[in-house]
Parts: structure tokens; C-alpha cells; sequence
């Protein structure tokens, strides 16, 4: 009995100076702690608001962008609707997939961007690896030219590709974009290279070493070693490739024309054209005149086919997120 | 029977020989080989698809290149595209010079706040708070979703009505600019604050790569640093200036060269270099405009270079 009356008063006479401490502002290292304390909180505060605060301004548009998707076509500048549509239609999206040719776009989309990934990932892991791992005298005057293709603007190559292209007539055709890959001077080849090198630099050469003793050639280094090792990197490098083959403009509309079309390029036809391109199909009329002699209608349009665009590369950012953000941090870009 | 038995023995013994040559070629000479052998995919296309090309480009910015009927009419003309840009060529109401000089003042305005924001954000990013996956989730959209086409198309039609597109101002609405006006901030202050909060989104548009390099830069740096500091009796502050960003510092040239390459394609000269391509159809006088792009932006790396270099710490010399 005396013993747990003894505890209690044990317990109690800690509580009070626990809270004695806390009370006491004479004592200048606990102030200090204090004071310390609340920078921690208030910076954590300010950290929180701000990173939220900008993840917010990130999602706004795309869920303002999808809001006004699923709106019906009537209700497109009815101020009374903000966020939830006061009917649900999928009108702006059955008409953007005809205007866009969508599912043919979506099917060349996806094998060129795939193709491109993969055969960016062969060249530019063997280029990589031999900067960083199979040098010669040569390796380094050479790397200067890997720089060099980073740097210079692809706008000053794309001419002579283009009529280079078109001479052994591969133009129009996805194989340009391919080859140009394959050869390690795709989109940003450049940069996957250096990503490699840096990372393959970054491995111990202990383990080269030890594999050398055991009787692995070069060649069995990189296969059985280097390449199960360089996870990371290539998953870096493979998903910036496919996103950037995904996104890019530039390149398609000038080497693949309206010959094979990929959704940025059915984008670009249908910028000025919606209603042309609507009128050719025989919907135009089908949808009536007070919807489509509404200037906003076309905007719509255009707005509902980005974000058609979009969708497939945002399904497929959820599935592979964790990788993708663990890639980059443990080892992508720095090495 | 017996000659046929001796060829056999003899085949067999060459193909010891040989095995044993195979073994005797020393792993440097097979690391050379092997190294020839991986680089001739990206040598190859190097001559085909660079060093060709950018010649070409150059040998037609001296001369006057119109296609005709499937065929390349070339004519030699010396400098004088070069002078048909700088003295005459005008689009959309503006010289070469002019626009020019704004997309390289827009850069120089850009690249030090990008370069700030994104390592600002890298440091929150990496360190540990609620919610951490899912906010570095939505940090990576930018990424994902940087078509330029869906902006230019965007810009042009949507957002002045809705501002929904990636790039709206969606703040940027009368009832918070008259909000201002009633609280009693002035005019000029309040047109500030709304452009800069307009200009946020684009930053942040702008510098998702760059968070990622910032951020694997500083979950690379040893973790005992932070130790030995926090130890030492080192503030937050204190450790982010003399430990991360000395560290990090070495990233900013790949930053500050990330960004200005991926600004080649917004930039208002190709415009220009689209315009003389596929409405004029004057090669030569593309060609020129790109061989002059392409300068400018050496000459604006060359200067970087040479200021950050003194600038950054290197930690080490091998990497």
C-alpha cells in the first residue's frame, strides 16, 4: 500500500515539475529549446501550407479541365455550374474521339512510343556504359559530341533530317523516329546517355574487378552484372522516354506529316479545323445549330481532346508512380 | 581413312589453338573492342543524324535553298541571308533582333527563379511531413504532362473565357483583384501581385525535371553530414547552407543547361524558323535564323560557364 502511495506521489511530483518547466522562462537553455521547438513547428507549418498550397495549384486545372469535359454541351457557359455538371454528358468526349481520330492515334501512339523507349534504352545504355566503364583514349574527345548533341537546338537539324528523310523515304513513316532512337539520337539521347554514364560511373569497380578474377569477359560484366545493377536508371530513363515520345510535337508533325497519326499530330490538324474536321464526318449537323454556333463550343472541343491526350499517360503515371519517384531519387539523374 | 582421321585431329587441335588464342586476348583489349562495339549504334548515328545534318545547315544558310518539284534549287548567296534577317525580315510585326532579345530576356528572368523555386522545393520535398508521397505525386504531374502542343492550343482558344487550361491564370479573377482594392493596397502593387501569382504556375510548370535532379542530388549527400552537424549544434539553416547547398552546387550547371535546352521549343524564334521553313519555303533563310539561334545560346552557356564555375564547390574531381 505504501509502496503505490509512494508512486503516486512520485508520479505527481513529476507532473508538477513538468509542468514547473514548462512555466519557468528564467531558465535561458530551455528557452532556448523552446524557442528552437516552435521554429521547427512554424517552419513545418509554412512548409505544409506552401507545398499543398502549390500541389493544389498543379491539380486546379486538370480537375477544372475534366469538370468542364462532362459537361453537356448546353451547359458549357451556364455560370450556374462550377464543378459538378448539372447533367452528366459524354457528348464533348464521343465528338472529340471522332474529330481526333482517337483510337488510331491512341494505337500509334502507343507502339511508337514504345518502340522509341525501347530502342533509346539499347543504345543509349551501351553508349553509357561504354563512357563510363569501356574507355579508350577516344571516349572522352567523343563525349564532348554527347554535350554538343544536348546543347545544340534540334530546330537546326531537323531540315537536312527532314530532307534526308524524305530522299530515302521514311518519311511520314514512325520507323524515322525509330531509327533516329536506335541510333542514339532520338529525342534527348543526349541526356539519357550522360544519366547512364553518371550512373554506371557510380558503381564500385570492386565488383568489375571480382567478376574479372571469377572469368567474366567485358561483355558478361555488363550483362550479368552492370545491367541487373542499373535498375534504376533504366527505369528513369525509360519513362522520360516514353513521356517525352508521348508529348512530343515537334518532331512527329514534321517527320511522320499526316501520314501516320499520333494524337499530337491529330492535336495540331484538328487546332484550326474542329469544325471541318466535324463537318466531314456528318456530325456537325447532329448536333444542332445553338450549340455549335456557340463560339465556346469549339473550345470545348479542343479542351475535352487535350485531356484525352492526356488521360492514358496519367492512368499509366499512377500505376508506375512509386517506381518512378523512387527510381529518379535513389539513383536516376545524379548517379 | 587414315588421311581423313589426321584432317579431323588437325580441325580439332585448331580449334583448341584458337580457343586458347580466344582466352589469351587480354581483358584490355577486350574491354577496347567491346567498347568500339557499343559506341558504333551511337557513332553511327552521330555522323548520320548530327554532324551531317549541322553542316548541311550551315552549307544552306549561305546559300538560297527553295524546293521545287521534289528537287533542292541552290543557289550561293554568302552572307546574305544573315543580312535578309537582320535588316528586313519581319513577322507579325517584329524584327529578328527584337524577338530575340525578349525570349532571351525571358530566359534570364526565368532561369534564377526556376533554379531557386526548384531547389527550395526539392529541400521541402525531402524532408518529412504528412502526406509526403501524395503531395510528391502531384509534383511529378508537371512532368508527365509538359506537351507543348496541348498549351499552345489551349492558350489560344480556352483560357481567356474559362482559364482552365495548364497555363491559366486562375487567380487572376476581378472579385480577388477588387478584394485588394477594398483592403487598400495600391494599384501598382496589386498588378504585381497578380502577375507573379500568374507567373507561379508557369514556374512550376517549368522546373518539374529540375526538382527531380535537386532532389536525387540531395538524397545523395551522406546522411553522417547532417549528423555530425545536428551534433554540433547546427540550425536548419544553418545546415542547408553549408552542407546541402555546397553539395547540390555542383547540379546547377546541368540545371541551368537542362532548362535553357528545354526552352529551345517554346521559344518565340522557332516561330520565325517555322514561319521562313513552311510558309516561305526558303530553307536557307531557316537555316540562318537556326544557325543564329543555335549561337546565341552557345555564347549565353559559354558566359553561365564561366561564371558558376568559380561559383561551385566540387566535391570531387572524378565524377
Amino acid at each position: 500500500m505504501t509502496t503505490k502511495t509512494n508512486k503516486i506521489t512520485n508520479l505527481m511530483k513529476k507532473e508538477y515539475s513538468c509542468v514547473k518547466n514548462a512555466l519557468d522562462f528564467s531558465n535561458p537553455v530551455k528557452n532556448k529549446v523552446k524557442i528552437s521547438k516552435s521554429k521547427i513547428f512554424g517552419m513545418s507549418v509554412i512548409r505544409i501550407v506552401i507545398l499543398y498550397g502549390l500541389s493544389f495549384m498543379i491539380v486546379y486545372p486538370l480537375l477544372q479541365q475534366i469538370s468542364v469535359a462532362l459537361r453537356q454541351t448546353s451547359e458549357i457557359n451556364d455560370p450556374s455550374v462550377i464543378w459538378l455538371p448539372k447533367k452528366f454528358s459524354l457528348d464533348n468526349i464521343r465528338l472529340s474521339i471522332a474529330a481526333l481520330d482517337y483510337w488510331v492515334a491512341l494505337r500509334n501512339t502507343f507502339v511508337l512510343s514504345t518502340l522509341s523507349t525501347v530502342s533509346q534504352l539499347i543504345s543509349c545504355s551501351l553508349a553509357g556504359y561504354a563512357f563510363a566503364r569501356l574507355k579508350s583514349k577516344y571516349t572522352n574527345i567523343l563525349f564532348i559530341f554527347v554535350i554538343l548533341t544536348i546543347v545544340v537546338p534540334s530546330s537546326t537539324l531537323t531540315l537536312p533530317q527532314f530532307i534526308y528523310f524524305q530522299k530515302i523515304g521514311l518519311l511520314g513513316k514512325a520507323y524515322s523516329i525509330v531509327l533516329m532512337s536506335l541510333f542514339g539520337q532520338g529525342i534527348k539521347s543526349g541526356i539519357f546517355i550522360y544519366i547512364f554514364r553518371q550512373f554506371f560511373k557510380g558503381i564500385p569497380i570492386e565488383l568489375d574487378e571480382a567478376a574479372q578474377v571469377d572469368g567474366a569477359g567485358p561483355f558478361q560484366i555488363f550483362l550479368r552484372i552492370m545491367l541487373p545493377s542499373a535498375r534504376g536508371a533504366i527505369v528513369t530513363v525509360g519513362l522520360f522516354a516514353y513521356v517525352w515520345q508521348w508529348n512530343d510535337g515537334y518532331f512527329s508533325s514534321l517527320f511522320l506529316r499526316d501520314t501516320t497519326k499520333v494524337l499530337t499530330t491529330a492535336m495540331y490538324s484538328i487546332q484550326h479545323g474542329v469544325h471541318g474536321h466535324l463537318q466531314s464526318l456528318g456530325l456537325w449537323e447532329l448536333i444542332g445549330g445553338d450549340v455549335t454556333k456557340n463560339p465556346l463550343f469549339l473550345s470545348t472541343i479542343l479542351n475535352t481532346a487535350a485531356i484525352l491526350i492526356m488521360t492514358p499517360l496519367l492512368i499509366m503515371y499512377f500505376f508506375v508512380q512509386k517506381l518512378f519517384v523512387e527510381g529518379v531519387e535513389r539513383t536516376g539523374i545524379v548517379g | 581413312m587414315k588421311s581423313i582421321f589426321n584432317k579431323l585431329k588437325h580441325i580439332n587441335e585448331n580449334a583448341k589453338s584458337s580457343k586458347n588464342f580466344k582466352r589469351q586476348v587480354p581483358f584490355k583489349t577486350k574491354t577496347k573492342i567491346l567498347g568500339i562495339i557499343f559506341l558504333l549504334p551511337w557513332i553511327i548515328g552521330l555522323v548520320m543524324f548530327f554532324i551531317y545534318p549541322f553542316f548541311t545547315t550551315v552549307w544552306y544558310s549561305l546559300n538560297s535553298v527553295r524546293p521545287l518539284g521534289g528537287k533542292l534549287e541552290i543557289q550561293f548567296l554568302g552572307l546574305g541571308n544573315y543580312k535578309y534577317i537582320f535588316n528586313e525580315l519581319v513577322y507579325f510585326d517584329k524584327t529578328f533582333i527584337r524577338v530575340m532579345w525578349e525570349s532571351l530576356q525571358i530566359l534570364l528572368i526565368n532561369l534564377p527563379i526556376i533554379l531557386i523555386f526548384s531547389l527550395l522545393i526539392a529541400t521541402m520535398l525531402n524532408s518529412n511531413f504528412r502526406g509526403r508521397p501524395l503531395v510528391r505525386m502531384m509534383f511529378f504531374i508537371p512532368v508527365i504532362l509538359n506537351s507543348n502542343i496541348i498549351e499552345i492550343v489551349l492558350k489560344g482558344s480556352f483560357s481567356m473565357v474559362f482559364s482552365s487550361s495548364s497555363n491559366g491564370s486562375f487567380l487572376d479573377n476581378i472579385q480577388f483583384e477588387n478584394y485588394l482594392i477594398e483592403v487598400g493596397i495600391g494599384q501598382s502593387f496589386i498588378t504585381f501581385l497578380l502577375a507573379s501569382i500568374a507567373r507561379i504556375l508557369t514556374i512550376v510548370n517549368l522546373s518539374g525535371v529540375q526538382i527531380l535532379i535537386f532532389l536525387s542530388a540531395i538524397q545523395a549527400i551522406p546522411n553522417h553530414l547532417y549528423e555530425a552537424a545536428e551534433i554540433e549544434g547546427a540550425t536548419k539553416y544553418e545546415t542547408f547552407w553549408k552542407i546541402t547547398f555546397p553539395l547540390v552546387s555542383p547540379l546547377f550547371l546541368t540545371v541551368i543547361i537542362y532548362t535553357i535546352v528545354d526552352s529551345f521549343i517554346d521559344s518565340p524564334v522557332m516561330q520565325f524558323i517555322e514561319y521562313s521553313r513552311d510558309n516561305l519555303r526558303y530553307y536557307g533563310l531557316s537555316s540562318a535564323i537556326s544557325i543564329l539561334f543555335f549561337i546565341t545560346n552557345m555564347i549565353l552557356l559559354f558566359i553561365i560557364f564561366l561564371v558558376i564555375r568559380k561559383e561551385v564547390f566540387s566535391y570531387d574531381d572524378k565524377n
